[in-house]
């Protein structure tokens, strides 16, 4: 059963990709190849924490001739004589990384023979102690493999290692060298020697959150066999989410063939104990190893933009808008107004301060301006989206004061079509508040006011138009219950 | 860590100590920073704004506990700080053991912080318990276009 949470998190993808103006269905909504998640979101019985526990467990038992084991993965990053084959302080980080947790995900997908397992990652800026699954010393009364107890498993990160303020400056990098490392002074070949040479300049990602989690969980993480230690994975699988973030923001990876032409040469071991190699160029396009991260982010040109991601990520991990008022989030309930077919609500936009804010927002040509005043993203909440079945299609609009309604897909005021995935099934009339829906709202915003069309000096309308995917009929069952929050983040 | 690897750092590290009242004190102790002036390397056309400071020797503490480095740029408009590096892993390094030093880069507003001259402070800042017996060595610090940058 698809959970309200999940059906939320479901549907918020799908609107992400409903921003590029793609209307969603089913097979939209499917992702090709096993999906790494946010390990707060993954439940403790559930397939991938228990293919990683059992993962863990099976590679840790393992003794010589059995296949690789749980220290020789380790012993591949370091030793008790320090560094073996991985680069830190140097260019080579990121991807050296990606293509080491990769190898983890590989090995854990043979030997428990799930091979739809993603390696879950730890995002420590929304969740700053270590997650439940390895801080439990056991689990259903055995005891737990992922669990450390050298580690600090009460750890709090502090906000100056991973608070907005730090993945701000990190996501605001536009330099590769200067997001993820710079190259080793002097390298003027593809030798091996350079992917361990550590004379590179370390950027913020690496100097501050990297080495700051390592260092301060203790225990194995500290050192240079800190794979010894099973949360390492979840570590580095956060630093390479932040990586494909970076990117998807537009961000370029160096071009340089010094950096994209390299070898790790059998750096990486095989399921069958098998040494294998890979390289910056082979691992930049993730499909290719054989995970995602899911629907691509929203491509922005401002670090702001990232604080706002980060904002309604924190709206989303604290349940309301309304309790991330501390991060600078303003929510504004909307009433709803309507009869008819469709669905409007009102959302009172008549202080001030927020006539100021929705003006900018219409100063394309001045985005700074806009986004100094109140950060830079309007996104809709919608609630309570009960779709008797997964045909049914959601058409959400901004409508103008006092002109004509918004109807195309083509128009300035349309934002998005709604598609539903197993909703229909699991999101209906069972009391448990139907289906919620974020849809950003900004570039329709924008689009009315660049259109000369006002959205009203005292509120915005926000209408929904419920129908029927394939015939086109109305289905105002579908938003007979809904309710919607307009959130500035 | 062992005994035979430390103790070549820790003597380089108290001999380093030992030099610094002469000049800008250059190894940090929990309570007592390092100081380095920074070399600007502006170009007739932009203003660097790239600061990469060098450290070139560390011990941790003694108790093995987490010590952070705190770096801070201080110039003619008051101090700013670049950032909390960590040095990983949090083992004992030095230059004069033929480790290589190890470089952080911070982007910095010169518009805000002005022409300097600057001075980067580097303190130790113990995580956890007292971070007794833990030291770094400041080497160069440079303002500089970042990487691959040219103004």
């Amino acid at each position: 059963m698809i959970s309200r949470r999940t059906a939320l998190a479901l549907i918020s993808s799908g609107g992400t990709l409903v921003f590029a103006g793609v209307a969603p269905g089913a097979g939209a909504l499917a992702a090709p190849l096993p999906v790494r998640k946010n390990i707060a979101t993954l439940q403790l019985d559930g397939p991938e924490l228990t293919a990683l526990r059992d993962g863990v467990a099976i590679l840790k038992a393992r003794t010589a001739g059995q296949g690789p084991t749980w220290t020789d993965m380790a012993n591949i990053h370091g030793t008790d004589r320090g560094f073996n084959k991985c680069p830190h302080g140097n260019w080579y980080f990121l991807p050296w990384h990606r293509a080491y947790v990769t190898m983890y995900e590989r090995m854990i997908r043979a030997v428990t023979g799930y091979a739809a397992f993603a390696m879950p990652y730890w995002d420590w800026t929304a969740n700053r102690t270590p997650p439940q699954a390895f801080s439990d010393p056991t689990y259903k009364g055995r005891p737990n493999p992922l669990y450390d107890a050298s580690r600090n498993n009460s750890l709090s990160l502090p906000d100056n290692i991973v608070g907005p303020a730090v993945m701000q400056q990190i996501f605001g990098e536009t330099n590769y060298e200067l997001f993820g490392t710079s190259r080793p002074q002097g390298q003027n070949s593809l030798a091996q020697s350079w992917i361990t040479t550590r004379t590179g300049i370390q950027g913020t990602l690496e100097a501050t959150p990297h080495n700051n989690v390592h260092m301060m969980l203790g225990g194995w993480m500290p050192t240079a066999r800190s794979p010894m230690d099973p949360i390492f994975q979840m570590h580095h699988g956060n630093i390479d989410h932040i990586w494909w973030l970076w990117n998807g923001m537009g961000r370029q990876n160096t071009s340089d063939p010094l950096w994209r032409d390299m070898v790790f040469q059998d750096n990486y071991l095989a399921p069958d104990g098998s040494w294998y190699s890979s390289s910056p160029a082979a691992v930049q396009n993730i499909a290719n190893l054989g995970y995602s991260y899911g629907p691509g982010p929203l491509r922005a040109a401002s670090s702001r933009l990232q604080v706002a991601d980060l904002r309604l990520q924190a709206v989303f991990e604290r349940g309301s808008a309304s309790a991330a008022t501390d991060l600078g989030v303003r929510a504004l309930g909307a009433r709803a107004m309507t009869g008819g077919g469709d669905f409007e609500f009102a959302v009172p936009t008549g202080s001030p301060t927020l006539k100021q804010t929705f003006s900018a927002l219409g100063a394309v040509a001045r985005p700074t301006a806009a986004q100094a005043l109140l950060g830079s993203r309007v996104v809709a909440f919608i609630r309570g989206l009960t779709p008797p079945s997964d045909d049914v299609q959601v058409k959400v609009f901004v409508d103008s004061a006092g002109g004509p309604e918004q109807k195309g897909l083509g128009d300035a005021g349309y934002v998005t079509t709604i598609g539903f995935f197993g909703a229909g099934a699991h999101a209906g009339h069972d009391g448990a508040g139907g289906v919620a829906v974020s849809s950003d709202i900004t570039q329709a915003l924008r689009d009315l006011q660049g259109a000369g069309l006002s959205t009203g000096s005292d509120e915005i309308r926000l209408r929904l138009e419920p129908v029927d995917s394939k015939t086109g009929a109305p289905v105002p069952q579908a938003a007979a219950h809904a309710t919607v929050e307009i959130v500035i983040v | 860590m062992s005994l035979r690897r430390a103790l070549p750092i820790l003597a380089a590290l108290s001999v380093l100590g030992a030099c610094a009242p002469a000049r800008a004190q250059t190894v940090a102790l929990v309570g007592r920073p390092a100081l380095a002036a920074a070399a600007i390397e502006d170009s007739p056309h932009c203003a660097a704004d790239y600061v990469v400071v060098t450290v070139t020797a560390f011990s941790p503490a003694a108790d093995g506990r987490p010590v952070q480095l705190v770096f801070a740029l201080v110039g003619p408009r008051g101090e700013t700080e670049l950032g909390r590096p960590s040095i990983f892993p949090h083992a004992p390094f030095s230059e004069v053991a033929h480790d290589p030093a190890q470089r952080f880069g911070f982007r910095i507003d010169r518009a805000a912080v002005g022409d300097g001259p600057f001075t980067v402070r580097m303190t130790l800042n113990p995580v956890s318990g007292g971070g007794a017996g833990a030291s770094a060595s400041l080497g160069q610090v440079h303002l500089k276009a970042a990487p691959g940058e040219d103004c």
